[in-house]
């Protein structure tokens, strides 16, 4: 499931954060600023955790334009 | 096409050009420009540095990129520059140069893989972690991608704050700082957060040997800069008034 990778991504991204933020809660609705606590150089990680780990290449401005962690599933959905 | 395929090949032609930039330019440099290069201490120094090295720079003109390409390099030296400076056909020249160009309007992976890509393979990368020309007195805050690439690199970082004039018999001074190695720009975890920290301590040692340096300016030397500066940011200025105009009437 590719909800359960990028919990796994996110968790390890934003593990040093100490933000009170459950990243086992997110789901497909979580905003990616808001809910998940992403920053630009977080989301840039983020792209970057998501292309090694699904072996793929995101097209930056679609990815850049997300803004919530169901945009990104369809982003990666499109490049699997 | 993928962000990274439309990044420039590294031909042949390109890395001979290159070199015969920095060779006359070090001549000329060591003839005329003469700067005046201090350094935070013996760590610092020229001989003592790896290959593989990130170079973070205060930028106050648009020669820095080969002033710094100059200095260092025992390697390969490459500079991020906007992608506008690519524009008006300097493409293949800025390239030759090795340029890398940077989006700045959006998360520009495509730079920063090249980036990464090329501190791989042993080459230096010139960053102005402000993220354009500041003609102030102060340093601004720094963007986090100076850090993100040290990260995805590891490679070490050296700072270097270059103050004065470009003119002949040195006008120029600059303070090379020590290198900050890859474990003490992330010494716990490599997160979010951990790159927030490295970008704060990248942002202290530029403070550090901004005041080293400023310490060194006679009064001057200062009033020279200060007039120097306002001469540029004026010329600037008109360009930019030229370019809006240009395109009004378009």
């Amino acid at each position: 499931m590719i909800i359960e990778k990028l919990k796994a991504i996110t968790k390890t991204i934003m593990a040093d954060a100490n933000n009170g933020i459950d990243y086992d809660n997110i789901n497909e609705n979580s905003r990616l600023a808001e809910d998940v606590g992403l920053t630009s150089i977080s989301m840039l990680m983020l792209v970057i955790s998501i292309e090694e780990e699904f072996n793929i290449e995101l097209p930056i401005k679609e990815a850049s334009n997300c803004k919530t962690v169901g945009d990104i599933i369809a982003v990666i959905n499109k490049c699997l | 096409m993928s962000n990274t395929a439309k990044m420039p090949q590294d031909k042949t032609i390109n890395r001979i050009l290159y070199r015969v930039a920095i060779a006359t330019s070090t001549a000329f440099n060591a003839i005329i420009g003469r700067p005046k290069i201090y350094f935070e201490s013996e760590k610092a120094e020229f001989k003592n540095l790896p290959k593989r090295l990130i170079i973070i720079c205060n930028h106050t003109y648009w020669l820095d990129p080969a002033n710094l390409s100059i200095l260092f390099r025992k390697s390969l030296v490459n500079s991020v520059a906007a992608k506008e400076v690519f524009e008006s056909g300097r493409g293949p020249l800025m390239r030759g140069l090795r340029c890398i160009p940077l989006d700045r309007s959006t998360m520009d992976l495509a730079c920063i893989k090249e980036c990464v890509a090329r501190l791989k393979d042993d080459q230096r990368v010139v960053i102005f972690p402000e993220g354009q020309l500041n003609l102030t007195d102060e340093i601004l805050d720094f963007k986090a991608g100076a850090a993100l690439i040290a990260m995805q690199a590891q490679s070490a970082v050296v700072p270097v704050y270059t103050s004065g004039v470009y003119k002949p018999f040195g006008g120029l001074k600059l303070i090379v700082g020590n290198p900050i190695s890859y474990d003490e720009l992330f010494p716990e975890s490599l997160g979010a957060t951990a790159m927030v920290n490295a970008t704060n301590l990248m942002q202290k040692r530029m403070q550090f040997l901004k005041d080293s340096l400023t310490e060194k300016l006679t009064d001057k030397d200062k009033e020279i800069i200060r007039k120097s500066r306002q001469k540029f940011a004026e010329k600037r200025r008109k360009i930019e008034e030229s370019r809006n105009t240009k395109g009004e009437e378009k």
